[in-house]
């Protein structure tokens, strides 16, 4: 398949804001790639259309920074202040580099038209290249790309290597025209998407004609992390009581959310960016691998406990341990560990259809514990400042409010966040925030954000960005301006965050960027007030950051719906105390 | 089977690095009358063909074979090397292994594996060209040494006057070097018309690296024409075209 002819299609889709017209052109794709019997060309054309080159749940990137493309296309002959020039003029390398394209001045011994499998190929090998003099033979790879394209496949190759396609397709558009085409609900591909994050697997298998929901590939399995089920918010204990009827608390710890999967001595942690921290926290995989249960995959939060006084310790030592590379063993000692098992999603094989209930069950046989705090208060509270690196979660299965809220008032005596209130029948569902599982905390729920844009700061922080513009999402996954917070955060944060959005910037106006969404911020607000500053209607009035989220990926941000629903929470609470 | 000796270690480190400047695999064809390969680099722009005939060998016995060989791991082997160390490779079909046999003191030995040869060959295509300079080493590469401190890349030119001259034009400053027939550095120059091509400098040092100052290259150059530049290694030849940039 010849890479113009994808790149004609990805310019269609480009070149239309409607989503059904860019479903449509999607469709045409697909068909290439049937017509020439290859679904493995349908599993590159979807990853390449999202501007990847790995799998999702690989989380890893191509690590060509805009620097050594710059190099590349300097190399074949464009005038490096042309070419930025042209970037500044357009925000997009990939038209600057298309309309320079007569510039270009090497000549190649042999000239062969790109196929998709020459590029993608050629990314993935570059992206692996490593060693001595590795810069220069991964410029060379490009180079060959950029002399051999055609003016307009630049454009798609230069986006491609900056992982940033604009295109505007996504997975749930990709998801749109499989469910067209092959006639299949959105509804199934979603959560089988949930489940494999490959979405180059789920086009090469439908176009396989497999049975979706037999083959073993797009199964949950053993070292293939997933998307954890998230949250709501809840407006009160009661009202949550009311609606589930008999829930399960869990006391909330703030930590990282962990994934665990064992299959004898081999054991893997993943963050819930899917990332893997395996070699970051040697004594918890020490502690799976003395459990004599086997083959399963346990989830769970990771928290920072203070020995002496058995409290959970800032949020930022947590982060100072995991991801961590270097001098493992000595952070080791100075923070301690222990992760808080919640679920279990694995266990010889998948759980995630069965209920809370049962996969409860099995978590407790497999830690040989239960930790119900009615029963067993007095034990936990005297584990507590024990050296316990993995434990069981809290539990209270209970419908009485007032047990409810005094399990509630304990958990937060003991340093921990508010609790969990999971619906027993529920079934797991990875990657979405549902109704069975909600989250109770003392004051207004903080919210996640993604940076938008980024503007200089004034005075003392003129040498950084000290601005930010902060969206939320609403389900296609689009972003919604919502504010911008400057307080809160330290200089070296600042200073962090600067050299952050340095490398994510896409485009300048004036004194302000414009970034990939890629940083994640926690921001705390007085209040959430209607407004038509901002598109979405809605604005936060004093926001603050509370953290920098760098263990959270911009999928998971809240979106647009929560902000609807603690505006609407925060008009109870008002006519509450209104009422007094 | 395949099973060569070869007396100076160093010679042959000479040839693997002259190869693996630009490329990072190579498949070798072996035969009865010695080892050959070409291939081009990643980006396409140069091309790189080595020819060693079995008389460069102190022995030599080989069937047809092709062998595959990772160019950064022989690279690595072949640098412990030392001098007038003996150096044998063998051919291990049953287990698809190539062997590297350093005999000194001790006899050392390496195992590589070898991977797979699915590469189409590449054809070394042949070209007239109007003129043929010979010339040392260590004056060419001092001359884009020069070129390097203006640009990225260099012109090289033949006159009507039948000079040869190395030349480089940035933005500010300009270097040029002139070889004529009376340069001590020019062994013979066959020239029938004047040409002139550009070319890329990073790929120039990558062709030039492996020859030591004393090495006599052959320059073929012609106008917008990629160049050929050839020189020996021990008995054995190396080839490098390099396609040109067209400045219009």
């Amino acid at each position: 398949m010849l890479f113009s002819d994808v790149c004609k299609v990805f310019k269609d889709i480009e070149d239309t804001s409607k989503r059904t017209e860019k479903i449509q052109h999607f469709i045409k794709l697909i068909k290439m790639a049937e017509k020439e019997n290859s679904p493995a060309s349908l599993r590159k054309i979807c990853y390449l259309s999202i501007g990847r080159v790995y799998p999702e749940y690989e989380n890893r990137e191509l690590g060509i920074g805009p620097n050594m493309l710059i190099e590349a296309i300097k190399s074949i002959g464009i005038k490096e202040k042309d070419l930025l020039e042209g970037i500044k003029e357009t925000g997009d390398i990939g038209i600057a580099i298309e309309k320079l394209s007569s510039q270009i001045k090497q000549a190649s011994l042999f000239q062969k038209p790109l196929t998709l499998d020459d590029v993608y190929d050629t990314l993935k090998k570059v992206g692996e290249i490593e060693g001595e003099s590795s810069q220069k033979k991964k410029i060379r790879h490009i180079s060959n790309l950029f002399l051999r394209a055609t003016p307009l496949e630049r454009r798609y190759i230069a986006r491609i290597i900056l992982e940033d396609m604009r295109i505007g397709m996504n997975i749930p558009t990709i998801l749109s025209a499989f469910s067209k085409y092959f006639g299949i609900p959105k509804e199934k591909l979603e959560r089988i998407y949930a489940v494999v994050n490959d979405i180059g697997l789920i086009g090469e298998k439908l176009l396989m004609g497999v049975d979706i929901d037999k083959d073993e590939d797009l199964k949950l399995k053993l070292f293939r992390p997933i998307r954890p089920m998230l949250a709501q918010i809840a407006p009160s204990i009661k009202d949550a009581i009311e609606e589930i009827g008999t829930p399960q608390f869990e006391t909330k710890y703030d930590g990282a959310r962990v994934q665990i999967h064992r299959s004898g001595d081999k054991v893997k942690i993943y963050t819930r960016k899917l990332e893997d921290i395996t070699n970051s926290l040697p004594e918890i995989v020490e502690e799976i691998k003395k459990l004599d249960k086997d083959n399963f995959i346990m989830e769970g939060e990771c928290v920072a406990i203070d020995l002496n006084t058995g409290r959970p310790r800032p949020f930022q030592d947590i982060l100072r341990r995991i991801r961590r590379k270097y001098n493992i063993d000595k952070m080791k000692d100075e923070i301690n560990l222990r992760v808080y098992l919640f679920d279990t999603l694995y266990y010889k094989e998948p759980l995630l259809d069965v209920p809370l209930k049962e996969r409860r069950e099995i978590l407790e046989d497999i830690l040989s514990e239960d930790n119900d705090w009615e029963k067993k208060r007095e034990k936990i509270e005297r584990e507590i400042k024990s050296d316990k690196k993995i434990d069981i979660s809290y539990k209270l299965v209970t419908e009485d409010v007032k047990k409810a809220e005094e399990f509630y008032r304990w958990s937060l005596n003991i340093g921990h966040e508010g609790v969990m209130i999971k619906n027993l029948k529920a079934v797991y569902t990875p990657g979405s925030r549902v109704r069975t599982m909600y989250k109770f905390k003392p004051t207004l729920e903080s919210l996640d954000v993604v940076i938008t844009k980024a503007k200089i700061g004034m005075g003392k922080r003129k040498d950084w960005y000290g601005s930010f513009e902060i969206a939320v999402k609403d389900e296609d996954g689009n972003l919604h301006p919502i504010g911008h917070v400057g307080s809160g955060l330290s200089e070296e944060e600042l200073d962090r965050l600067s050299k952050k959005i340095e490398s994510i910037k896409i485009e300048e106006i004036g004194d302000e960027v414009v970034v990939k969404p890629e940083i994640v911020l926690e921001v705390s607000y007085e209040e959430i007030q209607e407004s038509d500053k901002y598109n979405c209607g809605y604005a936060l009035r004093f926001p603050r950051v509370v953290r920098i989220r760098e263990d959270r990926p911009p999928e998971d941000i809240n979106t647009l719906e929560d902000v609807k629903r603690i505006f609407q929470i925060q008009k109870g609470r008002k006519k509450v105390t209104d009422k007094n | 089977m395949f099973k060569a000796t070869i007396s100076n270690a160093k010679e042959f480190k000479k040839i693997i690095d002259a190869v693996s400047n630009l490329v990072d695999e190579i498949s070798f064809e072996i035969d009865d009358r010695g080892l050959r390969a070409s291939a081009m680099d990643p980006s396409h722009v140069a091309l790189v063909s080595v020819d060693v005939p079995r008389e460069a060998f102190e022995e030599y016995v080989a069937d047809p074979h092709e062998i595959g060989v990772d160019l950064e791991a022989l690279k690595k082997i072949v640098k412990r090397a030392k001098s007038k160390e003996k150096l044998t490779l063998e051919l291990d079909e049953e287990r698809n292994r190539l062997n590297v046999i350093l005999k000194n003191d001790a006899t050392r030995k390496f195992s590589l594996s070898l991977y797979d040869v699915n590469t189409s060959h590449v054809k070394v295509p042949d070209l007239n060209y109007p003129n043929e300079i010979i010339i040392k080493a260590g004056a060419f590469k001092e001359a884009l040494k020069d070129a390097e401190l203006v640009d990225d890349h260099v012109t090289l030119e033949v006159d009507e006057k039948g000079r040869f001259i190395v030349s480089s034009k940035g933005e500010l400053n300009q270097s040029e070097t002139i070889f004529d027939e009376n340069s001590d550095a020019v062994l013979d120059m066959r020239i029938t018309e004047p040409a002139r091509s550009t070319f890329s400098l990073s790929y120039l040092e990558d062709i030039t690296k492996a020859a030591s100052s004393d090495d006599i290259l052959h320059i073929y150059l012609g106008t917008d024409m990629p160049v050929k530049i050839e020189f020996n290694i021990a008995d054995g030849k190396i080839l490098y075209l390099l396609a040109p940039r067209i400045e219009s």
